[in-house]
């Protein structure tokens, strides 16, 4: 059996030796990725006055309103599910914030897996460590495999149909078909995709966050319209969550915020409601460099009275999940502690 | 670790030396090549240069205030090693790789199939443990130095050492040997 300092050794070596940039080319690349960034964040500035002056960006620019879908009316809420992210093995760290746990709970998961109940609430839907998206049945632990991640960070989403997952590509918007395996796309304005969509209630459209804001992608038509422009660019607005019973959909405001020599970044939960584009502010994250740490998460709950956020560290709030209304007032601690990939259940009667 | 100290933890030293009086440049050039190994070790192939690259572009744009660090070194690694295990952070990296400003593209490193394997189950730790392995492994950094980049206390890295060993040896079927220095 070799040795542990051996095979590091020879690894680490071998690393050094093949990662040699050529580091005064490299460093002619970042003054002009620099440049262009700083161009970027005056175009930004620069449409978010055009913005505040005439309002013309969500109006005239909405070509296809997404119209909220129908009130489910018989879904009611069932158990929130957490990661509790100062344990290392997932399979122990899931917490039933609200509810009862269930039977049985994903005990693969890769790291930073989402998780997502399917419409019935009876299965979960996550990325298992050898990036498989997986079904899990709660109740009986059974599983199958609905297809293979799409990329190394398998942040996808699966439709309220079960029928398609949804991820994003840099600048397009991938869809795959989970009967058949065909994959599409649609190309999106701008770049810098990232993160899992969110899908409507109704599986027409997706939410997503880019380097530039929150878009909504209407599926047929491929349009894709920016919803809110990010006012920082290279903060990430996400993860996002679609409400099941409105138009709204819920995201991460994040604000570049200098703590002890380091840049973080300041999270503000918020929701944008589709059809007036009026942003509400609904409660403060807290803030982090994410070292480690989960940044912030939300989803809304399936009755779609409430949201849960699941804040990160903070000097003026202690971390924890905290439920909200879906106007900001009202916020209650449900857990303290730092939480990761949030999941509400589903109940149909 | 200790033999590879001596011979090449040579840059990482020349880049303190340089830190507090050095432009910017000179920091740049002698940080990137550990700095990319870090990334790479922390992170897939294809995005750790980017990696990397984004870690510099913040020091770069906050040159002042990090110059003034009393160790910019370990600033910058420490930046690089949440870059490279950051979900969101690294995947904006990931998205900016794709979509290129710069247009230049130079080969991911490939490393051997046992290379590969032996940063692959590193990159399979828990982050901390992930970053304080890299941090020992690509730097040969001591434990009071990887304690102050990860902003934790030196009891910490050690069990997070540790752990990182007892893990690497179980998935790469070696014989753990830690250090008299890692010894919790």
């Amino acid at each position: 059996m070799t040795d542990l300092d051996t095979l590091a050794r020879a690894a680490t070596r071998e690393l050094l030796e093949r990662s040699a940039p050529d580091a005064h080319t490299r460093y002619a690349d970042l003054r002009h990725v620099r440049a262009r960034r700083r161009t970027t964040a005056l175009v930004a500035i620069a449409a978010s006055v055009a913005l505040v002056i005439g309002g013309w960006q969500l109006n005239g620019s909405r070509t296809d309103p997404i119209e909220p879908a129908p009130r489910p009316g018989s879904v009611r809420n069932g158990v929130l599910l957490g990661l509790d992210v100062h344990v290392d093995n997932p399979a122990e760290a899931w917490r039933a914030i609200r509810g009862a746990q269930p039977a049985y709970l994903p005990e693969d998961p890769a790291a930073h897996a989402q998780y997502q109940f399917t419409a019935s609430g009876t299965e979960v839907v996550y990325a298992d460590g050898q990036a498989r998206i997986m079904e899990l049945a709660i109740a009986t632990g059974t599983q199958r495999q609905l297809t293979r991640c799409p990329d190394d960070v398998c942040a996808a989403a699966v439709s309220p149909d079960a029928r398609a997952i949804a991820w994003t590509d840099g600048d397009h918007v991938r869809l795959r078909s989970l009967a058949n395996g065909a994959d599409t796309s649609i190309p999106a304005a701008g770049d810098g995709l990232v993160g899992a969509p969110a899908w409507s209630p109704d599986g027409t459209a997706l939410a997503l966050v880019g380097a530039d804001g929150l878009y909504v992608v209407t599926i047929d038509s491929g349009n894709v319209r920016l919803v809110v422009p990010n006012r920082n660019p290279g903060t990430v607005l996400g993860p996002v969550s679609w409400s099941p019973t409105n138009g709204a959909v819920a995201f991460f405001i994040g604000e570049p915020r200098p703590f002890k020599g380091y840049e973080e970044t300041a999270f503000t939960a918020s929701a944008v409601d589709l059809t007036t584009g009026s942003v509400t502010s609904l409660l403060d994250a807290g803030q982090c460099f994410c070292v480690g740490l989960p940044a912030p998460t939300l989803t809304w709950s399936p009755d779609g009275t409430l949201l849960a956020v699941a804040t990160t560290t903070s000097n003026t709030l202690e971390p924890g999940v905290y439920l909200v209304d879906p106007d900001g007032s009202d916020p209650e601690r449900a857990k303290i502690g730092l939480y990761a990939a949030l999941a509400w259940q589903p109940l149909t009667d | 670790m200790s033999e590879m100290s001596r011979t090449e933890v040579a840059a990482p030293q020349r880049a303190r030396a340089v830190g507090r009086t050095a432009s910017f440049e000179e920091f740049y050039v002698a940080e990137l090549p550990r700095l990319v190994a870090l990334a790479r070790g922390l992170c897939p192939a294809h995005v750790a240069e980017d990696v990397a690259q984004e870690a510099m572009l913040v020091a770069y744009r906050r040159w002042r205030e990090v110059s003034s660090l009393e160790r910019p070194d370990l600033w910058i690694r420490r930046t690089c090693a949440n870059l490279a295990v950051s979900q969101f952070r690294r995947r904006l990296v990931e998205l900016r790789a794709t979509a290129r400003l710069a247009g230049r593209r130079t080969p991911p490193v490939e490393l051997s199939e046992t290379s590969e394997e032996f940063w692959t189950a590193v990159r399979g730790l828990p982050q901390r443990q992930a970053q304080a392995a890299a941090l020992r492994f690509v730097y040969d950094m001591p434990i009071a130095d990887i304690a102050a980049t990860l902003g934790t206390s030196e009891g910490t890295v050690k069990q997070h050492l540790s752990r990182a060993r007892h893990a690497l040896a179980v998935a790469l079927d070696a014989t753990p040997q830690a250090t008299q220095e890692e010894q919790p």
